[in-house]
């Protein structure tokens, strides 16, 4: 998948789940309003659209958009291997 | 899976009516004996696994009132449960009358921390084939 296109995906099932509009890359999740609740059903939708698996350990460095797709690239990446 | 409950004196309200927050008790009441039917005693959960499931939602539609000593009926099913969050649903029917329903969403969090964590195997287990 382009790096476009998952980026419009991966902000768009942000943005679904939180009911955010604007996801920068940068800003922390927490200053968006997004708890660690939603931050887990972020991710759940995220493993369940591109069929991931993403460890416990791995969800408390996901704290912004640019980890969450970096993480995501990485991992569909290794997929496709 | 359907749990009775007879509407106790203290259950009802000055208007001669159940209390709206009694209905929550019996939905818990009934979420706790669902875990139960599939194998899991929620309190050894608590104590052995240190994981709980609180309440992050609820949803309840009042439709008709019950009153003092009526034979409640509350069925409780699972349509959701995933890394985030469970879902019990309910109806409550006196005979073949609906009086309410509930959507109530639990989220799964560390007691020691209490912290947010990933729902635990076990209940996604016991429900997911189901969900």
């Amino acid at each position: 998948m382009p790096d476009a296109a998952l980026k419009d995906k991966l902000r768009g099932i942000i943005a679904e789940v939180s009911e955010v509009d604007d996801i920068p890359d940068e800003t922390p999740f927490a200053d968006l309003g997004i708890d660690s609740m939603m931050a887990l059903e972020i991710v759940a939708e995220v493993e369940r659209t591109y069929q991931l698996s993403i460890p416990e350990e791995e969800l408390k460095d996901l704290t912004n958009f640019t980890k969450v797709y970096m993480l995501v690239r990485g991992k569909l990446a290794d997929a496709a291997e | 899976m359907t749990y009775a409950v007879r509407v106790q004196y203290l259950d009802t309200d000055q208007g001669g009516v159940v209390h709206h927050a009694a209905y929550l008790r019996w939905l818990e009441a009934a979420r706790v004996e669902l875990l139960r039917e599939r194998g899991i005693d929620y309190r050894r959960f608590e104590l052995e696994v240190g994981k709980g499931l609180p309440v992050t939602e609820a949803r309840v539609r009042y439709k008709r009132p019950a009153r003092f000593d009526d034979l409640l009926r509350v069925e409780t099913w699972v349509p959701l449960v995933n890394r985030a969050k469970i879902r019990f649903d309910s109806r409550i029917w006196r005979g073949e009358t609906l009086l309410t329903e509930a959507e109530i969403t639990c989220a799964c969090v560390l007691l020691s921390e209490l912290r947010v964590c990933s729902m635990d195997a076990r209940i996604r287990e016991a429900f997911e084939e189901r969900a």
